[in-house]
């Protein structure tokens, strides 16, 4: 699938547009549709998890100690949801 | 049990992945990404999607965003599509086609146009048969 | 040795399921194509069948269904007619570019309006262009062999294809001929079990089915299609060979019925092959060199098969049961001149628009476009090449 683009001739295209790699949108760079940028300081982060709920494109990644991370900036679009709902200034657009 | 949501996430997979096309703080996709945590890890799942922004967006060839079987034909008929699916799957098992120890579960996405889509995902409220899907509207 | 039975088109379209034992069936009930689904959930309900029957609420949602089965990995079938079809439009271009195998018993009424119930092919005519393998049978006998034979052609690899086996509605559907079955074990035999490469329901692997497929890739991905197509050419001819040292039945693209050293022929499908065949009889008996090309496969045309077949006459009928409304020809007639202008190959040819809502075509009905096709060798003068047949005026 992954060597599919939009020079691939019809003979080696997937028929009727199947993809037999479910998931795969994740090798699909969305963070070039950025123009702000969330900046995380984690020292006013409280650990309170609500920005990673509801950050539409997976862009807040949360470790196994429940814990979330630094952003993930191939993905993230820079929507700013996640300054929005952060209670404690923890997140700052740029 | 009480749901913690922190250990779900942090626990779960997603089975919506990063890389879809919605707009920058849509809530629709952080909404289906939790609807599918309600899977257990381990189960094996086929997705229905009436057309409409969360499938045009999520699955634009050749790219898919759902990590699960998925299937879109049309605007209205992500439910009668999904009882087609679920039929298959009622059949081969009883035949033996399918593995034994597997269930699947189906999940129909009625789609963000209620209007349209609603005709016959309501048939499928109405007809009174036991169904093994649930219907989500976005 | 085969059964020898007495049954309607319909009556053996419910066979040919049953033996065909389909993992899937959705339909709903139209005129006159109703018993098929009918007898057939009977034999859901008495365990003949394997068969998980779904009840829909619509023949669109029948559609949907079929095409949610296929792409789980089930063999899926349904029935339909005429507005049932059309319901089903934005459902059968679907089918076919998700390139799965569905096969539908379509059996042909005209379509409303205003409304009518009875035979004509304006329904199968309505989606000549959307992708699906069109059979066309002249009896019971042909429309239960064809449902046979659709799996191995519409499931073959080089093509996966949906396909759709017609019969003339009520003319064929309700009447009762004798027909040869073939006993339940061959035809399991040589249908054999779907085993698709991909499916949803494959756990091992879980896989995405109707895209969003933008400027980059859809062209190429009905290109695809169209290649599908022709290669679905030659499989039905595989398939009708392997079928025929099974029943010693022998079918192709067309049947030439007394063609070979004919002066005139008339190009029909279905049931009306059945008159005219009794026609070119009786004008044999007057010395009147007359023969018949019934066409089965209509899509895909066998454009070179049936020019060449057509290239020795002087004068060629071409008869649509369903007018295209184009200021020109039918939708068969098209295809036929086409076939031949392409080929350099050039007959005096007519079509003739007859049968539009069930009107009944008789034998002198057919003997008259023979007389006109004598004429037309005669004075070598078309005039009106776009011609109706059985219309008062």
């Amino acid at each position: 699938m992954s060597e599919i683009n939009s020079t691939t001739p019809w003979q080696d295209l997937t028929i009727g547009g199947n993809i037999y790699e479910a998931g795969n949108a994740k090798n699909f760079k969305t963070g070039d549709w950025r123009s702000v940028k969330p900046i995380y300081l984690s020292e006013k982060c409280k650990q309170c998890g609500l920005c990673f709920p509801v950050c539409p494109d997976d862009a807040i990644p949360v470790n196994k100690e429940q814990k979330r991370e630094d952003f993930n900036y191939d993905m993230c679009k820079g929507c700013g949801v996640c300054a929005k709902v952060c209670p404690f200034g923890a997140i700052e657009m740029q | 049990m009480a749901y913690n949501h922190k250990e779900i996430i942090a626990n779960r997979p997603s089975r919506f992945t990063s890389g879809h096309r919605m707009c920058a703080g849509c809530g629709a996709p952080p909404v289906a990404r939790m609807v599918l945590r309600a899977l257990k890890p381990e189960d094996h799942a086929v997705i229905t999607g009436a057309t409409g922004c969360m499938e045009v967006s999520t699955f634009i060839y050749p790219y898919t965003a759902w990590t699960d079987s998925f299937i879109h034909t049309a605007f209205e008929c992500a439910g009668a599509t999904c009882s087609g699916v679920e039929a298959a799957y009622k059949s081969m098992k009883a035949q033996g086609k399918l593995p034994q120890d597997k269930d699947t579960k189906f999940i129909a996405f009625g789609g963000d146009r209620r209007n349209l889509r609603y005709r016959n995902t309501k048939f499928i409220w109405c007809n009174g048969k036991r169904t093994r899907y649930g219907i989500c509207m976005l | 040795m085969s059964i020898r039975e007495r049954l309607s088109g319909n009556e053996a379209a419910a066979i040919a399921m049953k033996q065909i034992n389909p993992d899937v069936v959705a339909a709903f009930p139209i005129t006159p194509s109703t018993e098929i689904p009918q007898y057939f959930s009977s034999f859901v309900s008495n365990g003949a069948v394997d068969t998980e029957f779904v009840a829909v609420e619509s023949e669109h949602s029948a559609m949907s269904a079929c095409i949610g089965a296929e792409a789980a990995g089930a063999r899926a079938m349904t029935a339909t007619s005429s507005n049932g079809l059309s319901l089903m439009w934005e459902m059968i271009y679907i089918a076919s570019s998700l390139r799965l195998p569905i096969v539908m018993s379509l059996v042909n009424r005209a379509v409303s309006g205003p409304l009518n119930i009875h035979n004509d092919h304006s329904d199968a005519m309505g989606v000549r262009d959307s992708g699906w393998i069109q059979l066309f049978s002249e009896n019971n006998q042909e429309a239960y062999d064809n449902l046979v034979m659709a799996h191995r052609i519409a499931e073959h690899k080089d093509v996966l294809l949906p396909l759709m086996v017609c019969q003339d509605g009520f003319i064929t559907s309700h009447s009762i001929e004798n027909i040869e079955l073939i006993e339940d074990d061959l035809v399991k035999k040589f249908v054999g079990t779907y085993k698709p490469e991909h499916y949803l329901l494959n756990d091992k692997e879980p896989m995405a089915v109707g895209p969003l497929d933008l400027q980059a890739y859809l062209f190429e991905h009905k290109r695809q299609q169209a290649e599908a197509m022709r290669n679905a050419k030659k499989v039905v001819l595989e398939v009708s060979k392997e079928f025929e040292k099974m029943t010693g039945r022998k079918y192709g693209f067309f049947e030439e019925y007394k063609l070979e050293d004919a002066e005139i022929a008339i190009v029909c499908m279905n049931s009306t092959a059945g008159t005219t065949k009794y026609t070119v009889d009786k004008l044999r008996e007057k010395g009147i060199k007359a023969g018949l090309l019934k066409i089965r496969m209509f899509r895909p045309f066998p454009t070179e098969e049936v020019a060449k077949a057509l290239s020795h006459l002087k004068a060629v009928a071409v008869l649509d049961k369903a007018d295209s409304l184009n200021g020109a020809g039918g939708a068969l007639f098209e295809d036929v001149i086409s076939s031949m202008y392409v080929s350099n190959i050039h007959v005096p040819t007519v079509n003739y628009v007859y049968g539009i809502g069930g009107r009944d075509t008789k034998a002198d009905d057919i003997e008259k476009v023979y007389n006109d096709l004598s004429e037309i060798v005669k004075t070598g003068n078309i005039n009106n090449p776009y011609r109706y047949l059985g219309v008062r005026e």
